[in-house]
This record gives structure tokens, C-alpha cells and sequence, in this order.
């Protein structure tokens, strides 16, 4: 049994009259420490398979099994105790607290797990050890991915789950936290899933999960996976 | 394009209605206390004006102690302004009900009453002479119905006929009295001295024809509002005219009653005198009496001496004839004994006659026999032979026989001159014995005779000596009739004389005490403006004091009100930039999109503006004004729109909102459309000061720190938040003060400063050798614990330019600290009052900018001295001075006398303590009784309307409160959405998310809190200083318990908001939150 298995999950959202199936009954398994890139047209269902996935949403039906424990019938409390405690997320948009600097920024997500890790080695490792006490509005976006990042390892997650967290980046930039993200899945044996417009990275995963009209469609595995660094686009 | 505009807007407010409410609700607010507190005031004066205009009342009132006549009332017609003087009777007389006697006052009214009519609030007016009025309280209070049947009593010894035609009537109106509005009617000399209603009865049944009171209304009067300024300065000058008048009238009544009442004195001494004539005279009757029955008892006495030795006197007399009578009885009954013994020998003797007579007889018959018997023989011896033998023996027998005839022939014969002889002595004895009985029945007849004049003399005798003994007793009898008459009488007088000279003491006492009363009267005119009267003067002051709470209140109110609006307004404003961008760029003009807005927030505050005009003017006004009229007796509010407190409502409504609206839009529209299409950029953070500061910055945890810099990144909000709730804690906190101040004024005053329980008015001014009985007497009532005796009488003293009118009360030095307590507020050091100086109040100390040792004037004016302050006491309400006897004298030039007695009772309860003060009350030299425990009752009572206020203003902050940290709460969390999503993604449990937010608030409310106290310190002195009046002093005392109180209360609104708002917190959804940015 896989680490995460994702059993015909189906979604299901009412928009008046309309049901709109998100997802409709996507299948994939991901094993742990694997780097998953899940790639796939706009409104194909990423967001929402990772949402599920996070804990930020249940399915409709389908079974979302992770680590052998079903999600899909958790309660509210369950769900943010997962959350708290196995997922990193990483956004598109960041989503740093503005009020707080960068280290702070960890520190306030480490203030409520078990077994958190240091926010300041974090931040270090993340390369901003200079720019830890900048609010958010004084740094750069790739920085402030970089914090977002921070934030997410720092709470020391089973699976970090990122969507599209280049897509605000130039390439550069988004070369570099695609790097620590492959980094930090390999050296910390994370299981980190990326969604991405960007299919061209694809290379770097262990797994790669192609989504279109709410279903997996076509998963493939990379028996040898690049480094980020040998990847151009 | 209108009608698409008007629709979207609807559409608009459709969608955003908890926030359009709740400005329609903070403008309401605002506006509805604002104009509710501003408004009330205007609107009492002029229903007060209204109503005094209505019912024509007078604008002088006269009273006089002796009364008045036509003569006065001509007099005072003179006076060119006034229009119209009414003369009128005011009667104070016992109501009894349910057993409690009840001093009411009666008034008359005439049939066609125009001036100082009565308001008919039930009922009819009266028509005849055995109806009444009655006031509006004895209704409501005591239960008394129209229809009722009430009986009057004059309640002292007076008989009340004298005063009023008819003591039984019927209530046919219940009424409210314009003359009357502070339902106070003054005081009485009945009970214990507090009248507790009011009666109208026709003028008719007054059986005087001086007047106790004169009404006059002047030509001022239907000018000038009665209220107002002017009424009373004009008002004045006439009053000083009406005293003019008054200073002759009034002499030319005292000179007329004091020369008729000295008649009456002089009248009741010759009534005196002839009493004691009287008792005089009877007295020398009874002694006439007496001295007549001693004469007769003396006579009785001669008379029955002489009678005894009459008595005696003749009954030897009597005794001796009656012995002779006794002895010729027996003399007599002897001899009839030697008769009666002769007769019987006589008798026997006749008798042996008899026998011898018949013996002889016999012998005679026998001889005869014999005699024949020998003449037969001899006739048989003839025929026989003679000498036969028989012959023989016959002849022998016969000679025999013979011879025996014979001898019996001789003795026979000697036998008959024996019996002839013994005949012939009886014969004679017998006629001795005749002649012997014959004197024997002369002796009986003489003695019989005699004896019949011994029983006819004795029977007369006894006659005599019964009549004379008869008369004795009749003498005795009519003696000791006199006797009992002349006891009786004695006794009779005796206890005639007892009462009638108690009476005479009685009424040379009263007598004694009318000749004092007169040299005490005086008929000076008591003129009082409308002005000065009682009800009247508090409503004025009540006036003033809403007008004072309107402005302090409220203000801070509608600022608070005004800052919410602003931001609610802002924060909506900023949520539209999006729309604003893309109507713009669509091509939308510029005041067509302000005009949105313009729209919104003008709906919005017309809403508001309007709902709050209504509810404050209409509702809140009278809410307050039913709270003070539980003091007066008034008629129903005339409410109206107060439109200079409309205008400024509006303007502010309008700045905070539409002005708001219109800048915020225009600032927004000056951004470039790029710019505003994008998500206005959330709040950078920053570093705050307190994190320089690394000592105590470190000390905090983390999501201290967080929810730290939180506060003070959104300073908007910190500034709202604070000020709101400083200002509802501020608020609530001096409402409560007040509250707790008035309370304990009332407590203190009377409780711990006036300690006595009594006040008991002596009936004039005495000496203590005057007083000195009473107070005897009342110290011996076993209810009362102490009892001492003060004078109490008001008079001006002087300082620094300023001149106050105050009480003095001038006390015994070692026993006056029993019945009040002189003492400093702060320390409780006890003031010792000594001749040295004049220890005064601490307002009054305040007022004149004295301290101890400084020297004030007091005294009437003209005549004032200067004394030294000895303290400065803890005093609550009016201004006192207290002083020795010595040091009055000292100031005011003359010997002391005293007005008052104080008593402290044996801890009695209501019932006991008014029986006790009716019980005092029989004594003449006693006036009126005042409890401690009623005054205080009527002061608690007199400031519940300020208590309303003070509610009011707790429960409108509290709304206030409570939707100044909704509608933060509401924005913040609205504005901190993604924060919040964000904070959730991480895995905070809804209760961590709640407080991660509400910490803020929590921090907040202390901080808001702190700074509500120092703003409750400053709003405090105003509100106090508008609750006090001339004579009550408010301490300003910091008290953390009211704080803390008011504080909590600011900390449960917090509490409830976030209750609320966890529901909004929970609903926040994460991934929509979170989405792309727009
Ligand atoms: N809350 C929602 N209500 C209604 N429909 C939704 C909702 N969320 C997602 N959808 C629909 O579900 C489908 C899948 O959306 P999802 O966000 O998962 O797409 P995606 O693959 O992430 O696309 P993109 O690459 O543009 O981010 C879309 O058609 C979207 O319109
Ligand atoms: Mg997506």
C-alpha cells in the first residue's frame, strides 16, 4: 500500500442549478519521499486534488488514504489536527502574515506542532539568514516564497504540498525554490508535491501526475530524476 | 439609467445589510441621544410655560400670619400692574384613612374660577358646597376614588365647624394643581407636621372672612413665558412693590388683630376673675350652709338635753303616782281581800245558817213528825184501854215521845233564838260588810279613776315625749340631710372648684400664652414670586440640570458614533475598489461613482438621523421626563423636534458619513485604475516601539507579541477601539459614580452626619428655662435614647467678595457631637466646636475659598461680624455653620433662644418612630416633628430622576460599547480574512484562531479601559458638578470598585462580540480565502 493513495475522488461544486465536478474520480498513489509534480490544463482540478489532499477540503466520494488513515472522513477538528501536524502548504501568492518578519512569519507556524524544527535554522537553511528580521513587504517575491517555505518545512510536515508556488516568480527565482523544494524532499526524505503550469520541470519528479477534466490521467514515474539544476526551460 | 443607479444601490444595501444596519444603528444612536438629552430640557420648559399659561396661574402669592382683609386686597389692586387679586382660604385638616391620619391642605376655588385653575383629570369640577377636588397623589397614593365620601377633622382641639360649613364631602375630581407642581405642600402644624394632599373645596364654605392667602396675577403674566430670566427680573420689581404695600397693610392688621386679641385676653381675664368670683362666692355659701347646720345640730343638742331632763322629771313623777296608785291598790285589793274573806266567812256563816236553818227545819219537821206521830199515838192510846199494857207502853212511848218533843221543842226553840241571833249577826255583819264593800267599790272607782288618769296622763306623756323625740328626729334627720346636702355640696365644690381652677390655670397658661403670641405676631407680608415658589424653583434647577447632562453626555456619545460611522464607511469604501476600478475604467464618471456612495450613506444617514430625531425626541424625552416627574406633579410632555439640536445632529451625521463617504471615494479615484483593480496591498508590517524596548518586548510569548504588533499596525482601529471603549467605560463609570455618590450622600447625610433621629420644632423661639420642660419630658419617653436642644436658622455669611446664604445651627459644645457629627471628610478627625470660633461645611469652605483660621463675616447683612474658622466639617447638602450659644450671642447681639429640639431614638421602626413623634407632638410648646428617616426617604426619592439619567446613559454606552467593538470586530476580521485563512491553513484549531484575534480585542478593551478611567475622571467633575446644586456637595471620590464594575461590564460586551464573531471566524473558508488574489 502506498503512502498516499488517492482513490476515485470525485468533487462535486453546486453553482446554482449547475454541478460542476472539480474532480471525477481521480486515481493516483504517491509513495513517501517522493517529489511529485502534478501538472495539467487550468481548471483540470489540481487545486482541488491538493486541497483534499491538505486537508483544506473533503471529497464529494472516493477515499483519500494517507499514511493507511482515511481523510475523507474526517472531522473539522481531525482535518486541522492533520493539517497542523502533517501538511506544509506552500501558495502561490505566499500568504505570509504581513505583520510579522520573516523568522516570525516560521515561528508562528512552529508555535502550535509537536515536533516543529528551529524557525531560525529553517530560515538558514532557506538562505535568508540576513533577511530574517524583514517583514514580508521588504522583501522580494522569491523571498517571500522562500519564508513561505520556511514556514511550511519549519512545522516539520510528512508532505509539503506546493501550488504553483513559482507562478508569481521569474525564472531564476523559480529555479531557486524549486531547487530548495527538491532539496528538501530528498534531504529530508518530505514527500512534497508541486503543481505546476510548467511541464517542462517535470523531470526533476520521482512521479509525475498529468490531471485534465477532474482525472489523473496519465501518471508517470521517472526512474531517474534530474536535479533542478540540470533542468532548463 | 437613474432607475439602474437607484436599483443597484437597493441592491447594494440588500447585500451589505448587517453593515448598513449597523450604520443606520450607530447614526441612530447618536442622534437619538444627542437630541433625547438635548431636546428634554426645551421641551419641559415649554410644557411648563404651557401649562402654567394654561391654567392662568397667579404670579404673587401673599401670605400673611395674620391673614387678610378687603382692605388689603383693595390695596394691592393699586398697583398699576397689577391686573387681578384674588383673594383665597387655605385650611389644613385631617384626612383619616385605613386608620392613618392623613394632614392634608385645603384650598377654596370659586365656582368660576379663572386664575390658578385646577387641571381636571377625572371627573367634574365642583359645583356645590359638600363636594371637593382632590389631588392627583391622594388618588394615586392613598386610594382615594371619585365618589368617595371624606370626612374632614381639624386634628387639634379646635373645633372645625368654626373654620369650614360642612366636614363631609363628596370627591366629585381628581385634579392636578399648577400652584402645586412640586406635589410639595408645604408644612403643617398637624401629626408630624408633613402634608400629604391637597383638597379644593368652594370658597363658600370658609366661614371667615380673613383671608389666609392672596393670589395675584400680573400684567407680565401671559407675556413672558414664566420660565425665563426676564419673567423673574420684572417679576421682582413688582413683588418689591406688593412688600411695599404690605409694610403699611401689614401694620394697620397686627395693630387691629393686636387690640382685638387683647380684648379677647382682656375678656378671658374678666372671665377669669368672674369665675373666681364664683368659686368665691359659692365657698361662703357652703360656709353659711355649714354654720347653719351647726346651729341646728347645737339646738338638736339643748333639745334633747331638756327633753332627757324633762324626761327624767316627770318619770319620778310618774313613777311616784303610779307607786301611790300601786300602793292604794294594794291597799285596795287588801281590803277587798279581808271583804271577799268576811264575805266568804259571811258566807260560811250563812251557809252553816242554812245548814243549822235546815237542821232546825228538820228538828222542826221531825218534832212535827214526833208530834204527830204522838198524836196518832195518842189517838191509837184513846182508842186503847189505857191501861192495857200496850196503852201502858204507849203511853210510855208516848210520854216518852213526849218528853222528847219537849226537849227538842225547847231545844228547837233555843235552837230558833240561836238562829234568830245568829241571823240577826250575819244580817249585820253583812251589813257591815255592805258598807265595807260599798267604801271597798268608792276605793276601786277613786283608784280606777285614778288609774284612768295615770293611763290617760301616762298616755299623754308618752304622746308628749314621742311628739318631742319625733320632732328630735326629725331635727336629727333634717341635720343629718344637711349634713349629707352640705357634703355633697362640699365635695361638689371641692372638685368644682378643682377643675375650675385647673381651668383657670389652663386659661390664665393660655392666656399667658396668647399674651406671648401677641407680642409674637406680626403681620408681615410673606410675598412670594412665582419664582420663589417651592416647585417651581426645582423644576427650574431640574432644567438646568438636564440641560448640563445634555451637553456632557451626549457629545461624547455622538463623537464615539461619529468615528464608527467613519470607519465603517471607510472600511466599505476600500472593500469597492475593484467595482470602483471597473467602473471607472467602463468609463464611468466620477461623481456618478461618488454619487453611489453619496447615496448610500445619505439613505443610511437619513435613516438614521430620522429613526434617532423620533425615538430621542419622542421617547428618550420622556422616559427622563417621567423620571422627574416622579417629583412633580405635571402635566404630559409637549414634544417637539428641538431643530437647533436637529441641525448640529445632521451636520455631524452627515460630515461622518456622506462628507466621509464623498472624501474617501474621491481619494480612492485618484489612484490609477491598475492600481485599484488590484487588492488594495494589506498593511505592511513594522516594527513597534515597545519592541526597542527588549526587556519587557522579550518577556512576552510570541502570539502576545503577534496580536501586540497587530494592535498597533492597524492604528485606525487601535484609535476607534480605545476611544470607543474608553468612552463607554468613562461613561458607565461616572453614571456609576454618581450613582454611588448620590447613594452615599443620602447614607451620610443622614445616616452618619445627622446621626438624631428626630427634629422636633419648638413652637417659638424660647429660652432653655422655657424649654426646659419639654425637653424633661422627652428625654423621659422611654423610645427616646437622648435628646438635646439647638437653634437653627438661616442668615448670610461673607468672603473674598462672595456672599452666601447658609444655615446655622448653634449647638451645647459637649452634647452636640451625639446628634451630628463634626468631623474632617478625609481624616474622620473629629471637630471640636468651642467659643473660639465657627466651624463650617466643606462646600461652603470650597465656595467662600476659606481654610481653617481665616476669618469670615457673618451675620445678617449690615450687621456682621467677623469670626474665626475653628474647621472645616464634612457636610453633604446645605451649607452649615455650627457655633456655642456664646459665640452666637457674640455675632448676633443678643440673648440665645432656641428653635429645635434633636432626639435620638431607641432604634425604633417607621410605625414606633411616628407614633412617638405624635405622642411629642401633645405637647403645646411642640409645632412639628420632622423624622431623619422621612427627609432622607423624600432626598433618595428626589434623586431618582437623576438616577434615570445616569441609567440611561449606562444602557445607551452599553450599546454603544457594544456596537463600537461589533463593528471593529466585524471590519477587522473582514479585513484580516486572508491573515485568518492563512493562520487556519497552518492548522490552528478554531478556538486558537478565535484567540489569536480576540487577544487583540482583549488588549484592547484593558488599554480602552485604562484610558476610560483617566476620561471618567475628567467627564466625572462636570456630571458631578451638574448634579450639584447650591446645596449639595458631590465628592469626586476615585472608587476602583465602580471602576472595576465598569469595566467588566465593557469586558463582557467584549466577551459577547467575540462569542459572535467566533461564528463568523468558523465560517471563514480557506480556499476561497486564499484563491488567487481576486
Ligand atoms: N468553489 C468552487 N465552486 C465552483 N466551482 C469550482 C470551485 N473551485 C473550483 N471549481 C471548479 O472546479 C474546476 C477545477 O478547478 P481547480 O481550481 O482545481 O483547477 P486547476 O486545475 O487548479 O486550474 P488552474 O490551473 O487554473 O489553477 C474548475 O472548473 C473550477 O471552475
Ligand atoms: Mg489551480
Amino acid at each position: 500500500m502506498s503512502y498516499i493513495e488517492f482513490k476515485n475522488v470525485v468533487k462535486e461544486y453546486t453553482v446554482g442549478e449547475n454541478k460542476i465536478k472539480a474532480l471525477d474520480g481521480a486515481n493516483f498513489e504517491i509513495e513517501k519521499g517522493e517529489l511529485v509534480v502534478i501538472v495539467g490544463p487550468s481548471g483540470a482540478g489540481k487545486t482541488t486534488a491538493l486541497n483534499i489532499l491538505g486537508g483544506m477540503d473533503s471529497p464529494t466520494s472516493g477515499e483519500v488514504i494517507i499514511d493507511g488513515k482515511h481523510v475523507e472522513n474526517y472531522s473539522e477538528r481531525e482535518l486541522t489536527y492533520y493539517r497542523r501536524e502533517d501538511i506544509g502548504f506552500v501558495f502561490q501568492f505566499y500568504n505570509l502574515i504581513q505583520n510579522l518578519t520573516a523568522v516570525e512569519n516560521v515561528e508562528l507556524a512552529t508555535q502550535i506542532c509537536k515536533n516543529p524544527l528551529n524557525p531560525k535554522k529553517v530560515i538558514e537553511k532557506v538562505g535568508l539568514k540576513n533577511r530574517q528580521l524583514n517583514f514580508p513587504s521588504q522583501l522580494s517575491g522569491g523571498e517571500q516564497q522562500r519564508v513561505a517555505i520556511a514556514r511550511a518545512i519549519a512545522k516539520n510536515p510528512k508532505i509539503l504540498l506546493c501550488d504553483e508556488p513559482t507562478g508569481a516568480l521569474d525564472y531564476n527565482t523559480g529555479k531557486q525554490i524549486l531547487k530548495l523544494l527538491q532539496d528538501t524532499c530528498r534531504k529530508e526524505n518530505m514527500t512534497v508535491i508541486i503543481i505546476t503550469h510548467n511541464s517542462a520541470i517535470a523531470p526533476m519528479a520521482d512521479k509525475v501526475i498529468h490531471f485534465k477534466n477532474g482525472k489523473s490521467e496519465n501518471i508517470i514515474i521517472n526512474k531517474e530524476p534530474q536535479s533542478i539544476d540540470e533542468i532548463e526551460w | 439609467m437613474k432607475t439602474a443607479y437607484i436599483k443597484e444601490n437597493f441592491r447594494k444595501i440588500n447585500k451589505t445589510k448587517t453593515r448598513f444596519i449597523s450604520l443606520v444603528l450607530i447614526v441612530t444612536l447618536g442622534v437619538l441621544f444627542f437630541s433625547g438629552m438635548n431636546t428634554v430640557s426645551p421641551d419641559m420648559e415649554k410644557t411648563m410655560n404651557a401649562y402654567l399659561k394654561e391654567y392662568n396661574v397667579s404670579d404673587i402669592q401673599i401670605l400673611s400670619e395674620l391673614g387678610f382683609t378687603d382692605e388689603d386686597v383693595n390695596a394691592i389692586k393699586e398697583i398699576n400692574e397689577v391686573t387681578n387679586v384674588i383673594p383665597s382660604y387655605i385650611y389644613d385638616a385631617i384626612l383619616e384613612k385605613d386608620g392613618k391620619r392623613m394632614p392634608v391642605r385645603t384650598n377654596s376655588v370659586s365656582k368660576n374660577q379663572t386664575v390658578n385653575q385646577v387641571q381636571i383629570l377625572e371627573g367634574r369640577y365642583i359645583e356645590k358646597e359638600n363636594e371637593c377636588l382632590i389631588d392627583e397623589r391622594l388618588v394615586d397614593e392613598r386610594g382615594y376614588k371619585i365618589g368617595d365620601v371624606i370626612t374632614l377633622e381639624s386634628g387639634n382641639d379646635d373645633d372645625i365647624s368654626e373654620t369650614l360649613k360642612c366636614t363631609t364631602y363628596t370627591i366629585v375630581g381628581k385634579i392636578r394643581i399648577p400652584t402645586y407642581i412640586s406635589k410639595y405642600y408645604g408644612s403643617t402644624e398637624l401629626e408630624n407636621g408633613e402634608l400629604l394632599g391637597c383638597l379644593y373645596l368652594l370658597d363658600s364654605v370658609y366661614n371667615t372672612d380673613i383671608y389666609t392667602s392672596i393670589y395675584i396675577k400680573t400684567n407680565i403674566s401671559d407675556k413672558i413665558p414664566k420660565l425665563n430670566d426676564e419673567y423673574q427680573e420684572k417679576l421682582e420689581t413688582i413683588v418689591d412693590k406688593v412688600e411695599k404695600i404690605g409694610e403699611t397693610r401689614g401694620k394697620i392688621r397686627y395693630e387691629n388683630v393686636y387690640n382685638e386679641k387683647y380684648e379677647e385676653i382682656q375678656n378671658a381675664k374678666n372671665k377669669i376673675a368672674d369665675a373666681q368670683n364664683k368659686l368665691r362666692e359659692s365657698k361662703e355659701e357652703l360656709k353659711k350652709a355649714r354654720e347653719k347646720l351647726n346651729e341646728l345640730s347645737h339646738q338638736i343638742y339643748i333639745g334633747q338635753i331638756t327633753f332627757s331632763k324633762t324626761e327624767i322629771i316627770t318619770k319620778t313623777l310618774f313613777e311616784q303616782y303610779y307607786n301611790n296608785l300601786l300602793e292604794a291598790k294594794t291597799k285596795l285589793d287588801d281590803n277587798t281581800g279581808l271583804v271577799t274573806d268576811s264575805q266568804e266567812k259571811l258566807d260560811a256563816d250563812k251557809q252553816k245558817l242554812e245548814v243549822a236553818k235546815k237542821e232546825y227545819a228538820n228538828n222542826e219537821a221531825e218534832l212535827n213528825k214526833l208530834n204527830l206521830e204522838i198524836e196518832k199515838l195518842l189517838k191509837i192510846l184513846e182508842n186503847l184501854d189505857h191501861n192495857s199494857s200496850d196503852y201502858a207502853i204507849l203511853n210510855r212511848k208516848i210520854q216518852y215521845l213526849e218528853q222528847q218533843y219537849q226537849s227538842g221543842l225547847k231545844l228547837l226553840s233555843e235552837a230558833k233564838v240561836q238562829l234568830e241571833n245568829a241571823d240577826k249577826e250575819i244580817q249585820e255583819t253583812q251589813q257591815e260588810l255592805n258598807i265595807a264593800k260599798g267604801q271597798l267599790e268608792e276605793g276601786t272607782k277613786e283608784y280606777i279613776k285614778n288609774n284612768n288618769e295615770y293611763q290617760n296622763k301616762n298616755l299623754q306623756y308618752q304622746g308628749e315625749v314621742k311628739k318631742t323625740k319625733d320632732s328630735l328626729e326629725y331635727y336629727q334627720k333634717m341635720l343629718e340631710n344637711g349634713r349629707k346636702t352640705y357634703y355633697t355640696n362640699l365635695k361638689y365644690y371641692e372638685e368644682e372648684s378643682e377643675k375650675a381652677n385647673s381651668e383657670i390655670a389652663n386659661k390664665e397658661k393660655e392666656i399667658q400664652d396668647a399674651e406671648n403670641k401677641l407680642s409674637k405676631i406680626s403681620g408681615e407680608w410673606n410675598v412670594i414670586g412665582l419664582y420663589d415658589n417651592q416647585g417651581f424653583v426645582a423644576f427650574k434647577n431640574d432644567l438646568e440640570k438636564v440641560g448640563i447632562m445634555g451637553k456632557v453626555f451626549p457629545v461624547m456619545f455622538f463623537v464615539v458614533a461619529a468615528l464608527v460611522s467613519i470607519t465603517t464607511i471607510t472600511r466599505m469604501i476600500e472593500e469597492d475598489r475593484s467595482t470602483i476600478a471597473t467602473e471607472k475604467a467602463l468609463g464611468y464618471s466620477k461623481t456618478s461613482i461618488i454619487l453611489k456612495y453619496v447615496i448610500y450613506t445619505t439613505i443610511a444617514a437619513i435613516t438614521g438621523l430620522a429613526l434617532g430625531t423620533i425615538i430621542g425626541s419622542y421617547i428618550i424625552t420622556n422616559i427622563l421626563y417621567e423620571a422627574y416627574r416622579i417629583l412633580y406633579s405635571s402635566p404630559d410632555l409637549l414634544m417637539e423636534i428641538n431643530k437647533n439640536c436637529l441641525i448640529i445632529a445632521a451636520i455631524i451625521t452627515f460630515v461622518s458619513t456622506v462628507l466621509c463617504a464623498i472624501i474617501i471615494t474621491i481619494k480612492e479615484l485618484n489612484c490609477k485604475t491598475a492600481e485599484l483593480m488590484r487588492p488594495k496591498a494589506p498593511k505592511e508590517g513594522k516594527e513597534i516601539f515597545l519592541e526597542k524596548c527588549n526587556g519587557i518586548w522579550n518577556r512576552f510569548s510570541f502570539l502576545f507579541k503577534v496580536s501586540i504588533r497587530n494592535i498597533f499596525r492597524y492604528k485606525r482601529r487601535l484609535f476607534m477601539a480605545v476611544i470607543g471603549i474608553a468612552g463607554c467605560t468613562a461613561l458607565i463609570y461616572s453614571g456609576l459614580s454618581l450613582k454611588e455618590s448620590v447613594d452615599k450622600i443620602a447614607t451620610k447625610q443622614y445616616g452618619e452626619i445627622k446621626s438624631y433621629d428626630m427634629q422636633i420644632n419648638l413652637d417659638y423661639e424660647m429660652d432653655y428655662e422655657t424649654l426646659k420642660e419639654s425637653l424633661e419630658k422627652i428625654r423621659e419617653i422611654d423610645e427616646v435614647e437622648s435628646a438635646t436642644y439647638v437653634r437653627e436658622k438661616s442668615t448670610d455669611i461673607e468672603k473674598n467678595g462672595i456672599s452666601k446664604s447658609i444655615f446655622y445651627l448653634v449647638g451645647q459644645p459637649e452634647e452636640i457631637s451625639d446628634y451630628i457629627k463634626l468631623q474632617n471628610r478625609k481624616s474622620k478627625n473629629s471637630i471640636e466646636l468651642n467659643d473660639n470660633g465657627i466651624v463650617i461645611s466643606e462646600k461652603l469652605a470650597n465656595t467662600l475659598k476659606v481654610k481653617v483660621g481665616d476669618k469670615v463675616k457673618i451675620g445678617e447683612s449690615g450687621k456682621q461680624i467677623e469670626e474665626t474658622i475653628t474647621g472645616i466639617t464634612e457636610n453633604y447638602l446645605f451649607n452649615y455653620v455650627y457655633m456655642t450659644p456664646s459665640v452666637y450671642e457674640n455675632i448676633f447681639g443678643e440673648e440665645i433662644l432656641y428653635n429645635e429640639i434633636l432626639a435620638n431614638t431607641n432604634k425604633l421602626n417607621e410605625m414606633q418612630e411616628k407614633e412617638l413623634a405624635t405622642k411629642i407632638k401633645e405637647d403645646d410648646k411642640i409645632s412639628g416633628i420632622s423624622l431623619v428617616r422621612v427627609t432622607n426617604e423624600e432626598y433618595i426619592k428626589s434623586l431618582e430622576s437623576l438616577m434615570t439619567i445616569v441609567f440611561l446613559c449606562i444602557g445607551c454606552a452599553s450599546l454603544l460599547s457594544f456596537i463600537v467593538l461589533f463593528n471593529l470586530n466585524s471590519i477587522n476580521i473582514e479585513e484580516r480574512q486572508r491573515e485568518l485563512a492563512t493562520i487556519k491553513v497552518l492548522g490552528f484549531y478554531d478556538n486558537e484562531v478565535s484567540s489569536y484575534v480576540f487577544r487583540e480585542n482583549v488588549i484592547l478593551t484593558v488599554i480602552g479601559g485604562l484610558v476610560g478611567l483617566i476620561l471618567g475622571i475628567f467627564i466625572l467633575g462636570p456630571i458631578m458638578k451638574s448634579g450639584e446644586v447650591e446645596t449639595i456637595y458631590l465628592p469626586v471620590e476615585l472608587n476602583w470598585i465602580t471602576f472595576a464594575v465598569s469595566f467588566a461590564i465593557t469586558m463582557v460586551f467584549t466577551l459577547i462580540t467575540d462569542k459572535i464573531m467566533n461564528k463568523r471566524l468558523k465560517k471563514i473558508d480557506m480556499i476561497e480565502s486564499l484563491k488567487s488574489v481576486e
